[in-house]
């Protein structure tokens, strides 16, 4: 499934992608093929709400898809605003210095990898962005020019956990995965710098565009083989892939997992494919009017423009 | 007054105001008393908070109007209980991780730089990290570290500043107007992970390593939180005692500062860095074992005090 909020007419609503076109509301579609289940009312509850819920869901988007007669329920996607899936409850947890191509510098050995309290050695930098960063797609991103003058922007893999997490080996915490979504992580730069931990200089307000749709964990076979990139006003800047991590997906989350519990609707951003703002400037910061543009293959694409401050 | 979510009997939480040695349930109590005002009032600490000055200062009128004449046996076990008969629970949780702020005691920061050959450095801006809302537990729980994730617990009492208005850009000058209350927070630290991450995040987030607690006090009876003294016992021996004058980055100016840029909200919780005395700083260096008993303490709020267990034991 491919899950998004959006809407139409004034009207927020839950609803799903039923092609490449179009998209629907999914208490509309649950009653016109007849299902009578308790719908979750926001996308967050959706993420939070279990196997049973979900696979009853699941149900209704593929029954939808074979309805002919959509009207009332379902729109052209132009024709409708998308917005980001949720914010979550808790900081995003943002995996720094993930990446396996560190400009240059050699990747880890394989025996450093893997959970467990030493490994750590990979040098996994982790830290969060505040809630309050979450922007829309399409939405304007803004900072005040007199708080930083470096700000730069990576694609993510917004990883999105529909199960717990705690103790877990790679395996179950990638099977507690409810799916994933494209996101923006924007920085200040000089910020990171100046205040030495980075949770700060990543949370500014519209720091976090992400969305519009979590793709569910079944529709993605390899999470770490999909291709992303970063274009900013049209010009491919980040390119990669989703696997050019040191820690991949599923060690990342069982490394946290040691000791910090996961839960359903937590998000994580996995690292940026390429080095950027980790010991290495990015070639040039953000300036007004900037279009923001990042793609992961079978996920999706945001796109933002940056506000004339 | 002061604010705390409390359980009887392992029931459901319920906020309360502690007088006078009992804790009062806010609704119950102000209906039982004829306070219709106060007993309309939400009925978890985070709603109060973001119902806005209004509504505390119902609340503050309602705490003003209780004294022990009042709590004379009537009422006890419906509307009131002694404070000893309650579980004082987690305050609150914000809708976001707690924030943190690090290296903001001059003297703890050179004990830490006492064990490399370089001078300590006060950073020049303030530093702030962030704990994860999974590692928040309420006074007298245990605090449950796993060999598997850390062998190096280490304790770090800490004055916390709930935030009562939102805001963003806001000015120091107008900091103090945005403060609801005061709690203690123990920042139960793993210092291999904080500093083998670099970034501390992970190693301040262990699942029960952000004790709160156990009350919230509104600056009615704190109108100044510089003339406070943090104080840390282990096992009953004093382990840190320092007063919050000394604080580096002062509670006006890193609330500005974490303002730039970024809406703070009504809840969210700024734990203010630790003073002299930790586990790390000690020659040798010496960690929490399991049966420890964590007592943090900040005058004029009360005691937190939580047991260390290892998992598996």
């Amino acid at each position: 499934m491919k899950l998004l909020n959006f809407s139409v007419g004034g009207e927020r609503r839950l609803g799903f992608s039923l092609d490449e076109a179009s998209v629907a509301d999914l208490g509309g579609a649950a009653a016109a093929v007849g299902s009578d289940i308790d719908l979750p009312v926001d996308l967050l509850e959706l993420v939070c709400s279990g196997a049973a819920v979900q696979n009853d869901i699941a149900q209704i988007v593929s029954r939808a898809q074979q309805v002919s007669d959509r009207a009332g329920w379902s729109w052209t996607l132009s024709d409708v605003t998308p917005h980001f899936p949720f914010r979550p409850r808790k900081n995003i947890i943002r995996a720094g210095g993930n990446s396996g191509t560190m400009c240059g510098v050699k990747k880890p050995e394989p025996a450093r990898r893997g959970p467990g309290m030493w490994s750590f050695i990979g040098g996994l930098r982790y830290y969060t962005k505040s809630p309050t960063s979450v922007l829309d797609p399409s939405a304007a991103i803004s900072w005040p020019l007199d708080l930083t003058e470096q700000v730069f922007a990576e694609p993510q893999l917004a990883i999105v956990v529909g199960d717990e997490i705690h103790y877990a080996t790679p395996d179950e915490a990638q099977r507690a995965i409810f799916g994933y979504a494209v996101s923006t992580d924007l920085s200040g730069f000089d910020l990171k710098i100046k205040h030495g931990q980075w949770d700060k200089a990543v949370s500014l307000d519209t720091f976090f565009p992400w969305g519009p749709f979590i793709v569910t964990s079944d529709e993605i076979d390899e999470p770490e083989r999909l291709g992303i990139r970063l274009r900013l006003n049209d010009e491919v800047v980040i390119v990669g892939s989703t696997g050019d991590t040191i820690l991949p997906i599923g060690e990342m989350l069982s490394q946290l997992s040691m000791g910090i519990r996961l839960e359903a609707g937590d998000v994580l951003l996995l690292g940026t494919p390429e080095c950027v703002g980790f010991g290495a400037q990015p070639e040039r910061w953000l300036r007004a009017g900037d279009r923001v543009e990042s793609e992961i293959d079978g996920v999706g694409v945001i796109v933002n423009t940056v506000a004339p401050n | 007054m002061k604010l705390a979510t409390y359980s009887v009997f392992g029931g459901e939480s319920a906020l309360g105001l502690v007088v006078a040695g009992a804790v009062v349930n806010l609704s119950l109590g102000a209906s039982a008393l004829g306070n219709a005002k106060a007993a309309s009032l939400p009925g978890d600490m985070l709603s109060l908070i973001e119902a806005g000055p209004q509504m505390w200062e119902i609340a503050e009128a309602f705490d003003a109007s209780l004294n022990g004449e009042v709590l004379n046996g009537e009422g006890r076990g419906q509307w009131w209980w002694s404070a000893d008969e309650v579980n004082f629970e987690i305050p609150l949780t914000p809708r976001k991780n707690v924030w943190v702020i690090g290296a903001n005691y001059y003297q703890h920061l050179a004990n830490g730089y006492a064990r490399i050959p370089r001078p300590a450095v006060v950073p020049p801006h303030v530093e702030y990290f962030t704990k994860a809302l999974t590692s928040l537990i309420g006074h007298d729980r245990d605090i449950v570290y796993d060999k598997r994730a850390t062998v190096t617990v280490d304790y770090e009492c800490e004055l916390a500043v709930v935030i009562g208005k939102g805001g963003r850009d806001i000015p120091a000058s107008e900091a103090p107007s945005h403060v609801f209350g005061y709690t203690i927070a123990n920042d139960v630290s793993a210092r291999e992970l904080q500093l083998g991450h670099g970034q501390y995040f992970r190693g301040k987030s262990l699942d029960g390593f952000c004790p709160l607690g156990p009350v919230v006090v509104t600056p009615r009876h704190i109108p100044n939180p510089y003339a406070l003294t943090i104080r840390q016992r282990v096992n009953g021996q004093p382990r840190q005692d320092w007063p919050t004058a000394d604080m580096l980055y002062k509670i006006d100016e890193f609330i500005s500062v974490l303002s730039q840029g970024m809406t703070i909200e009504p809840g969210d919780t700024i734990v203010t860095g630790t003073v002299p005395g930790c586990g790390f700083e000690q020659i040798p260096q010496v960690w929490l074992q399991h049966g420890d008993v964590l007592e943090a303490e900040i005058s004029g709020i009360g005691v937190l005090r939580n047991t260390i267990k290892m998992a598996g034991v």
